[in-house]
């Protein structure tokens, strides 16, 4: 038995479009172990989501997705056929989306979706299934609603954000999956319906002790949760590292920028630190360094090779010319 | 349920109105009309006298509001009047009754055929956007729509009735005298009315099962391992029936204008026919009721539409 609970090496992911196809991954590395957190953060547009999508095998019909290594639960996720990796999801991968309203299928109560989750899971959990409704009562209660009752009768429509996140959450740990990508789970919550559902997540990988890749923009959320960081940029993992060192001693610029927006303000900077400039055009990548465009410390060599990520630390690594 | 039933009152109540100013305006259309019925119906020698009594006899020589007021007592008290012209005597109402079954029948036959079609033909679409089968459902869509029923009429009987010899060309059986009879006499008129709607339903659907597709709640299903099989029926076209439901029910105006002609061309004795018979032979009272029953059919299918819209889209009862 493997002690990762999931590895990519070189993932990339293409988009076909009406002026040909862009490659909006381009060799993404991760390992995740046992019971971990790792947080993927990156701006909007970096690939985050994508990402996760991709490897959930999840990617839109336009998409074309490729991989040196992808493996999960010791098994090697691209030899597996469509069908054998459906039946994966749900069971051993679940995802947790961003707009907790839109995963919901608007024309079914929430009970329906409950429902047909246990049923899923008949296997691993054969007296769930036979009273869902009372097991979707507890689940409910689990994750902060007492009234399952009323709740699994309502359709989403009359539900808020929040309790339909929770929902959400408590169908995922209903199917007790061993790897979840959390794609911006409090992205359009209130603030005070995101500690909740933080804590929430807290609890639920202390009770599953699954693997999470939890995507978010938000430094704060990653550095409660997480214990490694990865962060994306254009594609690309350019810093990855334990959660303290990489927020502690951020070795790659476009980190020290993203750190640099968020705590200018604590520092009694009046000024608001912000990396200048904008992602690349992924159907014309800048050659070299994708972000040397943007970097204040590029050198005349960050043009011309794709430094690839080098060892920066103990498990600390970045992608930037800097570190020999 | 009680919202439900309020909305149920609000809609009948909405039908009522409506169809009492629909009543009011096919009464002033056809007064409008050329034409005098006294002279219609007396022929050119009558005398003076023999109009005049024509006319006191049929209230005509009350003013129009009188004549409306008339009218509207008579047909709310379910007396629709008696043909003037074209089944000289006979009571309109039991005119009316006796080729209801026939309309309706093939309505519904057309519709059916129509619905069924499309939800075959859309959702092959949709399911291969872009290859072949897309394309020749497309094909069948611009022919479909750009092919007017009349003409398609003449062309089915052509090739089904006189070349292959397998259907009648002419003539209906009414579905009271024989089901199957019906069933058979009425396959090339339903035909010519379901080919056009079949064309644009598939259309519709197709874009409606695009666009849901594409929504999260189906990427969601997908995350939860669920087959495609399940996901296409309880998610896409469950939704996509939403939208599809909603114009489809617009669509029905068009199927009784098809019905009107079809009913024509084949000999069918159904609503549409006594309509165009009664307009030709100046038979006011008779276009007036058809126009009306047209009328009430129109809004009780529009009715029945809004409550299938309702029972499948649950935002829209709250």
């Amino acid at each position: 038995m493997s002690t990762n609970a999931l590895e990519v090496c070189n993932l990339r992911t293409r988009l076909r479009g009406p002026r040909g196809d862009v490659e909006v991954l381009r060799g993404i590395d991760l390992v995740l172990r046992h019971g971990e957190v790792l947080g993927l953060i990156g701006e909007s547009g970096s690939g985050k989501t994508m990402t996760g999508l991709s490897i959930l095998r999840l990617a839109p019909r336009i998409a074309t997705v490729s991989a040196d290594r992808l493996r999960a639960f010791g098994l090697n996720l691209l030899e597996i056929g469509d069908a054998e990796f459906r039946a994966l999801r749900g069971r051993r991968m679940a995802m947790v989306f961003q707009d907790p309203v839109g995963a919901f299928n608007p024309a079914k109560t929430v009970g329906w979706h409950f429902r047909h989750a246990l049923r899923r899971v008949a296997d691993k959990a054969p007296e769930a299934a036979r009273d869902w409704r009372q097991s979707a009562i507890r689940l409910l209660g689990e994750v902060g609603i007492p009234q399952g009752a009323s709740v699994l009768r309502n359709y989403a429509h009359q539900l808020s954000g929040g309790m339909l996140q929770r929902a959400l959450i408590a169908i995922v740990l209903a199917c007790r999956p061993e790897l979840i990508v959390a794609d911006e789970p409090t992205t359009n919550l209130d603030a005070i319906v995101e500690r909740q559902i933080l804590s929430l997540f807290r609890d639920l990988q202390r009770k599953l002790s699954a693997a999470f890749i939890y995507i978010t923009h938000d430094i704060a959320i990653a550095a409660q949760l997480c214990d490694r960081i990865a962060v994306i940029y254009a594609g690309q993992i350019v810093e990855e590292g334990p959660t303290d060192v990489v927020f502690g001693t951020p070795k790659h610029p476009y980190t020290q920028g993203l750190l640099g927006a968020a705590v200018a303000l604590d520092k009694g900077d009046a000024r608001l630190q912000e990396i200048r400039g904008d992602l690349p055009n992924p159907a014309e990548p800048p050659p070299g360094c994708l972000f040397a465009p943007r970097c204040s410390f590029a050198r005349p060599e960050c043009a011309q090779d794709d430094p690839g990520l080098r060892t920066v630390g103990d498990a600390h690594s970045a992608r930037c010319v800097l570190y020999p | 349920m009680l919202q439900f039933l309020r909305y149920l009152g609000q809609r009948v109540g909405g039908a009522i109105a409506t169809v009492f100013a629909g009543a009011i305006a096919v009464f002033l259309i056809m007064k409008a009309a050329p034409g005098d019925p006294a002279m219609f119906v007396l022929g050119d020698f009558a005398t003076q006298q023999s109009i005049a009594a024509f006319r006191a006899r049929h209230s005509l020589d009350q003013p129009v509001l009188t004549q409306l007021w008339l009218w509207l007592e008579t047909v709310l008290a379910g007396n629709l009047g008696e043909s003037v012209s074209l089944y000289a005597g006979r009571d309109i109402a039991q005119l009316i009754g006796q080729r209801m079954p026939s309309t309706a029948f093939l309505g519904i036959y057309a519709l059916l055929l129509a619905l069924v079609s499309s939800l075959v033909l859309g959702t092959v679409a949709a399911l291969q956007r872009g290859r072949t089968a897309d394309a020749a459902v497309t094909l069948f869509a611009v022919v479909g729509i750009s092919m007017p029923d009349f003409w398609l009429g003449y062309v089915l009987v052509l090739a089904f009735a006189l070349t292959l010899g397998w259907l009648p060309a002419y003539g209906f059986t009414p579905p009271g005298e024989s089901l199957t009879g019906a069933l058979v006499t009425g396959l090339l008129p339903a035909l010519a009315i379901a080919a056009p709607l079949a064309a644009v339903f598939s259309r519709i659907l197709r874009v409606s099962l695009l666009e849901t597709v594409e929504r999260d709640y189906v990427t969601a299903a997908r995350s939860m391992g669920y087959n495609e099989a399940f996901i296409f029926i309880n998610y896409v076209l469950r939704n996509a029936l939403i939208p599809f439901v909603t114009i489809v029910g617009l669509q029905v105006r068009y199927l009784l204008g098809g019905v009107v002609v079809i009913e024509r061309i084949f000999g069918v004795p159904g609503i549409g026919s006594l309509m165009v018979d009664a307009a030709f032979a100046r038979d006011y009272a008779v276009v007036q009721a058809c126009a009306l029953t047209f009328l009430v059919i129109v809004l009780t299918v529009n009715l029945i539409v809004d409550l299938v819209c309702v029972l499948l889209d649950p935002r829209r009862s709250h």
